[in-house]
């Protein structure tokens, strides 16, 4: 109570901004890794590039199911079944013609100014920042520029991670790739001739880097821009997913003055290339970029008129379209409707590596939203059974809420199926896999480690994706029985599991020489979260007795043996690149062709479960799809060759001075967010009284300790 | 002056290779260039964008020998000289992980560091040897007794809990600092402050406790006596000649620190969010960016070498007794004979081999399924059967039974001894392993009934004991003596006939019987903390004993014999002291991989230099004695003078530094869990219950009672373990026992 006497009215002394910010129109996030590129080619989503640069299409905020509409296309394209002959093959394609908008300018940039592709060494001299160039300029957006951003994406030296999805499916990908590594070949031979034995393709690509004019060598090519305001690409089959990718920034628009200005030497040298810098027609534009310490963007000035979208009454009739419309109006997400956007001026990403300084700053109110720290803080939120948040008082006192995304995460163990114990298609194999996954006590296991914020899995594909429903068909029945009364799953009991294992030849947990089933968990986490997880493993095979064994390893032997196959369990995560069911099933496909990324452990070869996959693929959202889907899991859900263990919740938690938050990577774009300064002030204000009276306490009784011993000190100093 | 110069610069050069050799091999015998690539690539990374990484960074070559070149290029076409040749002409090159120019990044992170290790350091100073002249002036008072017993305490904290706590008082609960985060610019200050004033206070004890000895030494000295025996005042002796004189040893000694300043605390700029050099090394090893670790490295050894030679300046400007180079020329080095380096050298095999069969052994035993547990239980009768011969041979010797008596005499150290003796028979309690049988009926596979023998899981005389308490598993958290869970689950109630789920605080399974609560997995804290005594005691105890055969042997050869022997063990400690200790454990738990046996090498490999320092000065003086001289000059073999002279008269020295050094290693490997080096999955230790309790700290309500626990366990052990070694030093001290037998 005395401190508080002495607390009133201090200005907060723990502000990691300056104080000239105070009451500014700025949004202030964190960043947790530092991102190693910003090139479109190569990532696949930044929160700071999705700012910057737009692409094609965008999801729709409000409207549920998820919608792709147009940004910078005009209009969403219409696919055109078409006979076209490529390379002498007769091909059934699908075209995509894209119109394109008009009077989009990109934002100012030193590259499209001539004069700013010859910089000399003196020009550059104590540059620290792009920008700091003294001439910029713009232009206007034009179909070429997303076929220069095409083109690269099929650049070998750029290593695009999607390249193999994409160029299975754009006709004519493959084939440029063909050119362009034959160009590069040409022109390496001509250096080569030319510096003679010390000649080293690296260190000589290094900081010059081979300029390729891709435009010239996509002659004939399938992708083409007809006119400055259309942009056609192909596809070999029917593939709608394209659209889903062409949301991305992979297909965001690249400029090829901005590819000539950083192919010069002078500014390489000084590491400003297009992995540290990001040119774009989005909101904002870089201002400044301390990767180790902050990045700011600013309002872009060029952006074009832009409103926040709006939601559509739904018939009466709709009962789903009805809740979702109730659900908005109360989040408060159409008040902005038909609003001009953006309203915040800047955003500060700041880098916060330790996850406890960055709660107690958001806390602090010095960080206005905070995401998925659900490891963390197990009990700052609760999900209560019915699914409505419920926060802890502290969090409700001062008015933070929690926001609900769609969880597009999938969190299984991966099983190895060529393992001798515990791999295989046999129904006896089969049902060893099954019980693990009925003892496997996933609602334990998201309330203990989780907070109650995720949903069991099912199958790969998490609630709220098509092919995932809420009802007694949407459930594995192989580990949950339906509970008609309540209408929900409930999971079966235990000794059905137990049966399931004295069925597959391990009565009790032991084989037949009496000895016990031992089953080899392989992690490199060394977290005091993934211990936990260790032991909680442990007691969910102890229900079958069963042995678990650890192998921890590091990060490095671990991928080895999951590309080997060398391990029995192991753990797996996969966020989705888009919202579409294909791009939760593309893993299990194996006995096609491999898919993007890092599956080859996967090993679950079934033609049962490949032989629908294309149709399911090409289908439209549809009840056929649904069934084709349902039937695909209900393979998985048999064969088990995971055990499903769930889909996170994705949230996030906002101030109450941060409007039409939504915690969606895909959705949520800063701007479409309001803020209130003053609000924010406000709360910083109140929560942040710096405690000087504990100082002062605290130096008052350092000074009773210290005064006594001094004179003790200064009396012994004169009696000796 | 210039020659010596020139001479002592000429000498880091060899020394300043080593470091980057040893780097480089201990990296890549951990990492392989397709390793790094997926490090650096993350979970995208498919075997052909690996290999393009490989080539781009110039990785693609043969480690250390080119077969396929011609001529010199065998040995340049090689990653050791593509990646280190050009760090002699200081061209640090680029990150492998970030491709920015190190040595830009380096001047853009100096900053940062520098602003929190300058002010650290010098305020530092400055209290330490403030709060030590009160003390040495107040010496023997009730306020000196009081004060020391403190600084013990404060020595034996783990500066992680300092950290934890200091964050969560200062920034946390009275906000007075920002929790975290760097600014350049007029504002940067208000960051340091934090790690500044918890800098100062984890180093008070230990800093104000070395200034105080420095002083009381010269405070016992015979000028001081005639000057206090001649009337003069105690305070001007104290400011004017002990305060002097005292200086110099403190003054050198920080020489040697001001090059690290600008290496920056690794741990200190991670919690804080500081970007300095310090987090750029963490960085760097997490994500295994070779680049930048042998740049941090090569800076981090030349600083090293410029610290030695300032140390060397000033003592030749500070002390005018000495003058550069002439302490080395006076001593005649002895000639070993050939016959004596065949000894010496055997013996140093002889230990290598058997520390590595033991090693292999050990392991081979492990893996063998018996009913006892081989190794443990060796570990365990071999570690008795040592202490059992050590104390009936000491109770020979009139030193040992002089030092005893010394000790009974005081109570602290006696309470502490207690104290000690309970934490060891927790140990030993935990390490005596079995099986237990069970008898199964099985059918073999010609169809006949038979038997098999199951062993279950080996559980320790400590598991049977606390077996109570340990099979009292909860769901999750709970206070304290709780009766109730400690978060809120969903508990099925059954109402009107339907089973619902309310959320509510479960009662628990066994309430009232967690004395010290749960973890989050529900086990009781006080049995993990009972079997983390084990692992701190086989740190601290096998740790040691990994070094001391090495510190012993490699101190008393430099000392002795001097010439080439002494610059070549002087080289190999040099190079081993001037890479970064943690980075050095790191890259050997790479190799070994986690486990708690690995740790104990790791940290007995590097660990043995600072005794082996002592060792060498000690024997530098034991060697100038009359009967050592009178032995040389009789001809005696060199060995046998080691062996009978020079062992018996360090021993004192050893068991000092071994049970000082014991609460160091303990609060080290509680550091080693937090950088995630440490004994891994299945192992109880204190390091990662600090570890566990830093989430726990950020919920709410918060969780306390681990940190509490492990704390507490922790400052008890190494604060007798330190008491202890304070009265047995005393004890054993020479200049502090009386001749003749007296006492």
């Amino acid at each position: 109570m005395l401190l508080t006497l002495f607390a009133v009215g201090f200005r907060p002394v723990n502000s990691p901004y300056p104080a000239s910010d105070e009451g500014k129109s700025i949004l202030y996030r964190t960043v947790v890794i530092e991102e190693k590129t910003w090139d479109t080619a190569i990532i696949y989503s930044s929160i700071v590039v999705d700012e910057v640069v737009e692409s094609l299409f965008a999801y729709h905020l409000l409207k549920r199911p998820y919608e792709l509409v147009p940004l910078i296309a005009e209009s969403m394209p219409k696919p055109k079944r078409q006979k076209r002959v490529f390379q002498g093959k007769e091909i059934d394609a699908v075209v995509y013609s894209i119109p394109i908008r008009r009077g989009i300018l990109y934002q100012d940039h030193p590259c499209f100014v001539e004069s700013n592709h010859h910089l000399t060494p003196k020009d550059v001299r104590g540059l620290k920042n792009v920008r700091d160039l003294k001439s910029t300029g713009t232009r206007e957006l034009v179909a070429r520029d997303f076929l220069l951003a095409v083109c690269r994406l099929a650049d070998p030296r750029l290593d695009c991670p999607v390249y193999e999805v994409l160029a299975n499916n754009i006709l004519g990908m493959a084939e440029y790739r063909l050119r362009l590594e034959a160009e590069l070949e040409k022109q390496r031979a001509e250096r080569k001739a030319k510096a003679g034995i010390f000649y080293n393709a690296e260190s000589d690509e290094k900081y010059r880097p081979i300029d390729i004019d891709y435009l010239v060598l996509a002659e004939g090519m399938p992708f083409t821009a007809p006119d400055s305001y259309t942009f056609e690409i192909v596809m070999r089959q029917p593939y709608p997913q394209i659209m889903a990718w062409m949301s991305m920034t992979f297909f965001a628009p690249v400029p090829p003055e901005v590819l000539a200005f950083y192919n010069q030497t002078v500014l390489l040298k000084k590491s400003m290339s297009l992995n540290t810098d990001m040119v774009g027609t989005g909101p904002y534009v870089l201002h400044m970029s301390d990767p180790v310490h902050q990045i700011v963007l600013e309002r872009n000035p060029n952006y074009r008129p832009d409103f926040y979208p709006t939601l559509a009454k739904p018939k009466p009739d709709d009962v789903k379209a009805v809740a979702h419309y109730a659900a908005m109006k109360a989040a408060g997400m159409l008040e902005d409707s038909g609003k001009p956007i953006p309203s915040i001026d800047r955003i500060v990403y700041r880098m916060e590596k330790e996850s406890i300084p960055r709660w107690r700053k958001f806390l602090q109110g010095y960080y206005d939203e905070s995401r998925v720290e659900a490891e963390l803080f197990d009990e700052t939120l609760r999900l209560s059974s019915k699914s409505a948040s419920v926060l802890t008082p502290e969090l409700e006192r001062r008015n933070i809420r929690m926001v609900n995304g769609q969880s597009a995460l999938f969190k299984w163990f991966e099983i190895n199926m060529n393992d001798k114990v515990v791999g295989g298609y046999s129904e006896k194999q089969c049902k060893l896999r099954r019980a693990l996954c009925i003892a496997y006590d996933t609602e334990e296991y998201i309330e203990l480690f989780n907070n109650g914020l995720g949903f069991p899995s099912y199958g790969p594909i998490p609630p709220g994706i098509f092919g995932q429903t809420d009802d007694e068909q949407g459930i594995n029945p192989y580990v949950y029985n339906w509970d008609a009364d309540q209408g929900r799953p409930v999971r079966k009991p235990i000794e059905e599991a137990r049966t399931l294992l004295a069925e597959a030849g391990y009565p009790d947990g032991v084989d037949r020489s009496g000895k016990q089933l031992e089953i080899e968990f392989m992690t490199a986490a060394t977290t005091p979260r993934a211990m936990a997880e260790i032991t909680f493993l442990r007691r969910q095979f102890e229900k079958l007795n069963i042995r678990l064994t650890v192998k921890q390893i590091d990060i490095n032997r671990l991928e080895e043996n999951r590309e080997s196959g060398s391990f029995q369990i192991c753990r797996a995560g996969w966020m989705a690149d888009y919202l579409d069911p294909e791009n939760f099933l593309f893993f299990f496909n194996n006995s096609a062709r491999g898919g993007v990324g890092n599956e080859s452990g996967f090993r679950y070869h079934s033609l049962e479960f490949a032989a629908p996959y294309q149709q399911m693929q090409e289908l439209p959202d549809s009840p056929e799809r649904l069934a084709v889907i349902r039937s695909m899991l209900r393979t998985l859900q048999r064969d088990s060759p995971v055990v499903f263990e769930m889909h996170p919740i994705f949230y996030s938690l906002y101030h109450e001075w941060v409007y039409n938050a939504t915690p969606d990577l895909m959705i949520g774009r800063v701007k479409y967010l309001r803020i209130d300064p003053g609000l924010r002030e406000e709360y910083r204000r109140k929560y942040n009284q710096p405690q000087y009276g504990a100082l002062v306490v605290f130096l008052l009784g350092l000074a009773a300790f210290a005064i006594p011993a001094i004179r003790t000190g200064i009396r012994h100093l004169r009696e000796t | 002056m210039g020659a010596y110069l020139i001479r002592r610069i000429l000498y880091m050069i060899p020394i300043v290779l080593g470091v980057v050799m040893l780097t480089f091999a201990l990296f890549f015998i951990v990492n392989s260039p397709a390793d790094m690539a997926r490090a650096s690539l993350g979970q995208k990374a498919t075997p052909e964008s690996i290999a393009r990484w490989v080539s781009a960074h110039d990785y693609d070559h043969p480690t250390w020998f080119n077969t396929q070149s011609k001529g010199l290029a065998k040995l340049t076409d090689t990653l050791l000289w593509k990646k280190c040749a050009r760090l002699l002409i200081f061209d640090l090159g680029r990150s492998d992980s970030t491709e920015r120019e190190i040595a830009a990044e380096i001047r853009h992170r100096m900053l940062p560091s520098l602003t929190m290790a300058v002010p650290t350091f010098v305020l530092g100073m400055l209290v330490n040897i403030t709060l030590a002249l009160i003390f040495a002036l107040c010496r023997g008072t009730y306020f000196d007794r009081v004060g020391a017993v403190v600084c013990v305490l404060m020595m034996s904290i783990s500066s992680l809990f300092y950290i934890i706590a200091g964050q969560f008082i200062f920034a946390g609960w009275l906000r007075l600092f920002p929790i975290s985060g760097f600014d350049w610019g007029p504002g940067m200050l208000k960051y340091v402050f934090l790690p500044v004033i918890i800098g100062l206070i984890s180093g008070i004890g230990a800093g104000i406790r070395y200034n105080r000895t420095l002083m009381l030494e010269e405070i016992n000295t015979d000028y001081v006596r005639t000057a206090r025996a001649k009337g003069l005042g105690e305070g001007r002796i104290l400011f004017l000649h002990v305060l002097k004189n005292a200086m110099i040893p403190i003054l050198t000694g920080a020489m040697t620190v001001i090059p690290t300043l600008f290496m920056g605390s690794l741990i200190m700029e991670s919690f804080f969010a500081i970007p300095g050099m310090g987090s750029m090394t963490m960085n760097a090893i997490v994500a295994q960016d070779f680049a930048v670790i042998r740049s941090m490295t090569f800076i981090g050894s030349i600083l090293f070498m410029i610290g030695l030679l300032l140390t060397d300046i000033s003592y030749t400007l500070v002390d005018p007794r000495i003058t550069l180079g002439n302490a080395e020329s006076e001593r005649e080095a002895v000639r070993p004979s050939i016959r004596d380096i065949g000894k010496f050298f055997l013996l140093f095999l002889v230990i290598t081999v058997a520390g590595c069969g033991l090693v292999l052994g050990a392991r081979a035993l492990t893996a063998m399924e018996t009913r006892f547990p081989i190794m443990d239980n060796l570990l365990l009768a071999l570690t008795l059967l040592g202490l059992f011969v050590f104390f009936v041979r000491a109770r020979r010797h009139e030193m040992w039974r002089n030092a005893w008596r010394q000790i009974r005499g005081k109570r602290l150290a006696m309470v502490a001894l207690c104290v000690l003796s309970l934490f060891a028979v927790i140990a030993v309690l935990d390490s005596a392993r079995w099986c237990d049988v069970r008898k199964v009926s099985v059918t073999l596979e010609d169809g006949t009934p038979g038997t098999n023998t199951i062993f279950s899981e080996p559980l320790s005389a400590l598991d049977r004991i606390l077996a109570p308490i340990a099979r009292n598993t909860e769901r999750t958290y709970s206070a304290p003596l709780s009766d109730r869970l400690y978060t809120k689950v969903n508990v099925p109630k059954v109402v009107n006939g339907k089973t619902i789920f309310v959320r509510e605080h479960e009662p628990l399974v066994h309430p009232r019987s967690h004395l010290l609560g749960t973890d989050k997995m529900g086990k009781d804290v006080l049995y993990i903390t009972l079997k983390s005594v084990r692992t701190a005691l086989v740190v601290g105890g096998l740790t040691t004993l990994i070094a001391i055969p090495f510190a012993i042997l490699f101190g008393c050869l430099a000392g002795f014999f001097g010439g080439w022997i002494d610059d070549v063990i002087q080289y190999v400690y040099s190079t081993l002291s001037s890479i970064p200790w943690i980075l050095l454990v790191a890259c050997l738990m790479m190799v070994f991989g986690t486990g708690l046996m690995q740790v104990c090498i790791a940290m007995g490999i590097t660990g043995w230099v600072g005794l082996c320092r002592t060792l060498r000065g000690e024997t530098l003086k034991i060697r100038e004695r009359e009967y050592v001289q009178a032995a040389l000059s009789l001809g005696t073999s060199k060995f046998e003078i080691i062996r009978t002279h020079i062992v018996p008269n360090v021993m004192h020295l050893v068991l000092i530094s071994v049970v000082l050094r014991f609460s160091r290693l303990v609060l080290a490997e509680a550091v080693l869990s937090y950088i995630g080096v440490g004994v891994g999955a299945g192992t109880y230790s204190w390091g990662m219950m600090i570890n566990m309790a830093r989430s726990e700290l950020g919920k709410d309500p918060k969780v306390w009672w681990t940190l509490a626990s492990s704390f507490a366990a922790m400052l008890m052990l190494v604060l007798s373990a330190n008491l202890f070694g304070d009265a047995l030093r005393d004890a054993l001290d020479p200049r502090l026992r009386v001749r003749g037998g007296q006492n």
